[in-house]
């Protein structure tokens, strides 16, 4: 079971665009009940200040959407 | 196959000197990956498929900056990576939630336009997993210029439109697709030919290639992988038995710069 950390519409709107170390950028994405979500990587290797609280963030299970038909029309 | 760096000689200085500045950038500094690169670099001038790469990731060093240079030019199309990434000494491994990184290689580049074609490409990336889950190692897709090298996928769905890809249910190794002034695109996995795709066209978008998923529609990432990459490179097209020189090159340096764990 894959866990990530689920965050709210605000909180992803604060970080889109913003870097969690000095050479990674934060990507949050939407699982399968359209909830924002970034890894447990990027929380757990956050050491920007202006956003340790992305440590705190509540874990969930990953339920990734399903991908679209490959290719894409 | 692939040679031992001979000490002296054109090609040593040629390969030390660009090595030289790619430690200093990157912050290399144990002695046995400084002669991974610098025989990886020696290998690849000594069998003409130097000038043949536009963009060259040996992913070593262990931290998202070392992995992040472009070995071939250190100031053009070196990774930004996004999302979910373990950094170490083996190479840099997407977490297939999230994780990706932007090339920052357009596929309509003039590096790779090769007399006025964009049909003239290859791209490899060494895996070093073997992965359950479907994703793209590297690729792009928009305006239906599709050039994606997909994992695991039935192989009659492996032509759609103007689409291109691969599937491959062995995920390690070195993994490539080339076009060589033809419509079609050769998939390779470890050498051996995994299949031909025809197409018609191909377009020019300026959207990047992606590295561990698939640029989807003008920069969103989609179809994200979760196999290590030890290694890749985007280029002008190969041979076969270019691709197959390359391959020895890269499993020598694989062994070489991991010669310590």
């Amino acid at each position: 079971m894959i866990k990530v950390r689920k965050l709210t519409v605000p909180q992803k709107n604060e970080l889109v665009g913003q870097l969690f170390d000095t050479d990674s950028y934060f990507n949050p994405v939407q699982d399968i009940n359209n909830d924002w979500i970034i890894s447990n990587e990027e929380a757990e290797q956050c050491v920007n200040p202006d956003f340790a609280w992305v440590a705190a963030l509540p874990e969930i299970e990953y339920l990734p959407k399903t991908n679209p038909p490959f290719p894409p029309k | 196959m692939p040679k031992l760096l001979p000490v002296g000689g054109f090609g040593f200085v040629k390969a030390s000197n660009i090595a030289k500045t790619f430690f200093d950038v990157a912050g290399i500094v144990e002695p046995y990956q400084k002669l991974a690169i610098e025989q990886l670099i020696y290998n690849l001038c000594n069998f003409g498929l130097w000038d043949k790469v536009v963009a060259l990731y040996p992913m070593i060093g262990g931290t998202a900056l070392a992995h992040s240079f472009n070995l071939k030019n250190l100031v053009n199309h070196n990774l930004i990576f996004f999302g979910g990434w373990t950094h170490s000494a083996t190479g840099a491994k997407p977490n297939g939630i999230n994780g990706y990184a932007n090339t920052n290689l357009p596929h309509n580049a003039p590096e790779i336009e090769f007399n006025g074609s964009y049909l003239n490409r290859h791209f490899s990336y060494y895996s070093r997993t073997q992965s359950a889950a479907s994703g793209v190692l590297l690729g792009i897709n928009d305006g239906g210029a599709v050039i994606n090298y997909l994992y695991p996928n039935p192989l009659t769905s492996a032509l759609s439109g103007n689409a291109i890809f691969a599937g491959s249910t062995n995920t390690q190794g070195l993994l490539a697709a080339t076009m060589v002034q033809t419509n079609r695109a050769d998939y390779y996995t470890n050498g051996t030919l995994l299949q031909m795709s025809a197409f018609g066209t191909i377009g020019t978008t300026i959207d990047p290639y992606f590295l561990g998923a698939s640029n989807q529609l003008s920069g969103t990432a989609g179809l994200f992988s979760d196999c290590e990459c030890s290694f890749s490179s985007i280029g002008l097209g190969l041979t076969f038995n270019e691709l197959n020189v390359l391959k020895g090159i890269v499993e020598d340096f694989v062994i070489a710069k991991n010669a310590a764990i």
